[in-house]
C-alpha cells in the first residue's frame, strides 16, 4: 500500500464569489457552502466565519475540527464509510490542504443534559496563552456555525453536524484536484532491511460503549468493546478513524489529530531508514473490570509479539484514570513478553502540580514521556471578536457547570481549551523546564 | 478498625494501600450485576460479602487482594 499525500499549504483565505484555490490563498464562495450545509434537511441554519492567528478572537461552542482532504485516485475515499462506501484506504494520492482547518460550531437541543456525554463544546483562543495550548492557534480556521432543528437524537446530531464537516472539508479539498500540490510525501511500508528494529505503535483508544456514540469510530462504525485491531498507518492519514462530532472540549480528540497523526507520519518516515514500522495496533480501552483490562492487555502484546515486535511505542487519549490502567497493564504485559515499550501520557498533578501526577504505576513502565497535564488553570485575557453558533453572550464547556462569558477576561481549567494544555500526539511543540 | 474494601479496581486499590481489598465485579456495579436473574445475582451478591466477611477476620502484612468464588465473564 502506497500512498502520495500531496500538500497544498495555504496562506491565506478570502471570501468571494466562487470557491477556488490558488497560490496559497483559498478563496470561498460563502453562501455555496452554507447551501451545501442546509442540503441536510437535519440543519435549520448554516453560515461561516474565518479566524486566523494573531487576531485577538475567540471561537467558542466547538465540536470537531477537521483538516480539508480529498482522495484523487485510489480506492476508496477519504472517511470511507462516512462519504462513501466502506473501503480499505490508504493508497493511491490524496490532496491534503494544510495550514487551515474546519471546525464546527454547532448547537441542537440535546436529550442528554449531564455527564460526560452532555457537552456545549469548546474554546479556541487564536492569540495570547490559549492559542500556545492548541494546534489550531497557528491555522486558519473556518468555522461553520451550524445549527439543528429540534427533535433530532443524539446520534442524529453527530451525524448531521458531520456531515457538514465533512462535506465542506472535501469540497474545499476539491479545489486543487487538477492544480500541482507544492510537495508529495509517499508513505508505504515496503520490505525493508531485516536488522532494523522492529516497531509497533499501539494507538489506545477510550470508548464508551452505553453512549449514542462510542467516541472512536473505524470506517465511521463507533468502536464499542472490540479486541484491539491491526491497521496500516496509511488509513489514518486517508480519515479512516473519525471522532464523536457532539464532544469537543479539550479533554476528547478531534477528527484532526488522528488524520495529521504525528507520531504515525513520524514512523513512517523512518520506515527502511532507521527502523522497521510493523503497523498500528488500535486497541479500545475503559474496559470496566481488571478482568476485560487484563483480557485486552495480553491480547495487545500478543499480537505485538506475532508481529515480530521489538519495540511499542503506546498512547493514550481521553483524561480517564479507569483507561489509564488498561494501557499501563498493556505496557506490562508488552514489556513482559520482551518488547521495550514507551509510553506516552498527559499527568494528573493537581491545579499547583504537587498532587500524584498518575492514578496507577506498573514497575515495567520504565520510559514514559509526559504529554502535559490537564489540571492546570489558565486564565485568558478579553478577546476583541468572538466567533460561535447562536448566542455567544455565555457559554459552557460542561452542561453542568456555570455558564461565562467569553467576551471579557477569565480564568479556565486547560480543559476547556482545545485541547486542553494536553498534546497527545505531539502536535505542539511546549515543553517543561526543571526547577 | 479492619475495612475490607470491595471494588472492581482491585490492582489500583492495593497500589494505593488498602489493606484488605475484595475483587468486585465491574466498576458501575462491584457488588453484583444486574445482568443476571435476580436469584443469580443475590448468589453472586453473597459470595462477594462473604468473601468480605472473612476477610475482615484475617490478619494480613499489608495491602492484600480477596478474590472471590465468582466467574468474571464481562470485560
Amino acid at each position: 500500500m502506497r500512498l502520495e499525500l500531496a500538500t497544498f499549504s495555504l496562506r491565506d483565505i478570502q471570501f468571494g464569489s466562487h470557491t477556488a484555490c490558488s497560490k496559497g490563498t483559498l478563496t470561498i464562495n460563502k453562501d455555496e457552502l452554507a447551501k451545501l450545509i442546509l442540503e441536510d434537511k437535519r440543519v435549520s441554519s448554516a453560515d461561516l466565519d474565518v479566524a486566523y492567528p494573531g487576531e485577538k478572537t475567540r471561537i467558542v461552542k466547538i465540536h470537531d475540527v477537521v483538516e480539508p482532504r480529498v482522495k484523487v485516485s485510489g480506492p476508496g475515499c477519504v472517511f470511507p464509510g462516512i462519504l462513501g462506501p466502506v473501503e480499505t484506504v490508504g493508497e493511491g494520492r490524496t490532496h491534503t490542504l494544510s495550514g487551515i482547518t474546519v471546525m464546527t460550531s454547532a448547537e441542537y437541543r440535546p436529550t442528554i443534559l449531564s455527564g460526560t456525554e452532555a457537552r456545549s463544546g469548546g474554546i479556541v483562543d487564536m492569540w495570547g496563552p490559549g492559542a500556545s495550548l492548541t494546534p489550531f492557534g497557528a491555522t486558519i480556521n473556518i468555522v461553520l456555525m451550524v445549527k439543528l432543528i429540534d427533535g433530532v437524537t443524539e446520534l442524529e446530531a453527530h451525524e448531521a453536524i458531520q456531515s457538514a464537516e465533512f462535506r465542506v472539508a472535501r469540497r474545499l479539498a476539491e479545489t486543487t484536484r487538477n492544480l500541482a500540490p507544492e510537495g508529495v510525501e509517499t508513505f508505504e511500508l515496503s520490505i525493508c532491511d531485516p536488522s532494523l528494529p522492529r516497531v509497533v505503535y499501539v494507538l489506545t483508544c477510550l470508548t464508551e460503549w452505553h453512549h449514542a456514540h462510542s467516541l472512536i469510530a473505524y470506517c465511521g462504525l463507533p468502536i464499542r468493546e472490540s479486541l484491539p485491531t491491526l491497521m496500516h498507518p496509511n488509513e489514518l492519514l486517508d480519515g479512516t478513524i473519525t471522532v464523536d462530532a457532539r464532544r469537543g472540549g479539550g479533554i476528547f480528540t478531534t477528527t484532526w489529530i488522528w488524520m495529521t497523526h504525528p507520531i504515525v507520519l513520524e514512523l513512517l518516515r523512518r520506515h527502511g531508514k532507521q527502523l522497521n514500522f510493523l503497523g498500528v495496533i488500535l486497541q479500545r480501552t475503559r474496559f470496566e473490570t481488571e478482568f476485560g483490562k487484563q483480557v485486552s492487555a495480553t491480547c495487545v502484546s500478543q499480537m505485538a509479539r506475532l508481529l515480530g515486535a521489538e519495540g511499542a511505542v503506546i498512547t493514550r487519549i481521553v483524561t480517564s484514570g479507569n483507561n489509564f490502567v488498561d494501557v499501563a497493564l498493556t505496557v506490562q504485559a508488552l514489556e513482559r513478553k520482551g518488547i521495550k515499550t514507551v509510553f506516552l501520557t498527559p499527568e494528573w498533578g493537581g491545579k499547583d502540580g504537587n498532587e500524584l501526577p498518575l492514578v496507577f504505576y506498573v514497575p515495567e513502565a520504565t520510559a514514559m514521556v509526559s504529554t502535559g497535564s490537564f489540571e492546570r488553570d489558565v486564565t485568558v485575557p478579553k478577546p476583541d471578536k468572538v466567533i460561535g453558533v447562536g448566542d455567544t453572550r455565555l457559554v459552557n464547556v460542561y452542561s453542568e457547570d456555570k455558564p461565562f462569558s467569553p467576551r471579557d477576561e477569565v480564568t479556565l481549567p486547560s480543559s476547556f481549551l482545545m485541547t486542553g494544555g494536553v498534546d497527545w500526539f505531539g502536535h505542539l511543540t511546549l515543553t517543561c523546564e526543571e526547577n | 478498625m479492619p475495612v475490607a474494601f470491595i471494588t472492581a479496581m482491585s490492582t489500583m486499590a492495593k497500589q494505593l494501600g488498602a489493606n484488605r481489598v475484595i475483587t468486585g465485579t465491574k466498576i458501575p456495579h462491584p457488588c453484583g450485576d444486574p445482568t443476571l436473574s435476580a436469584e443469580a445475582d443475590k448468589a453472586l451478591r453473597r459470595a462477594i460479602v462473604i468473601c468480605a466477611l472473612e476477610a475482615l477476620q484475617k490478619d494480613v502484612a499489608g495491602p492484600t487482594i480477596f478474590v472471590p468464588d465468582i466467574t468474571f465473564t464481562s470485560g
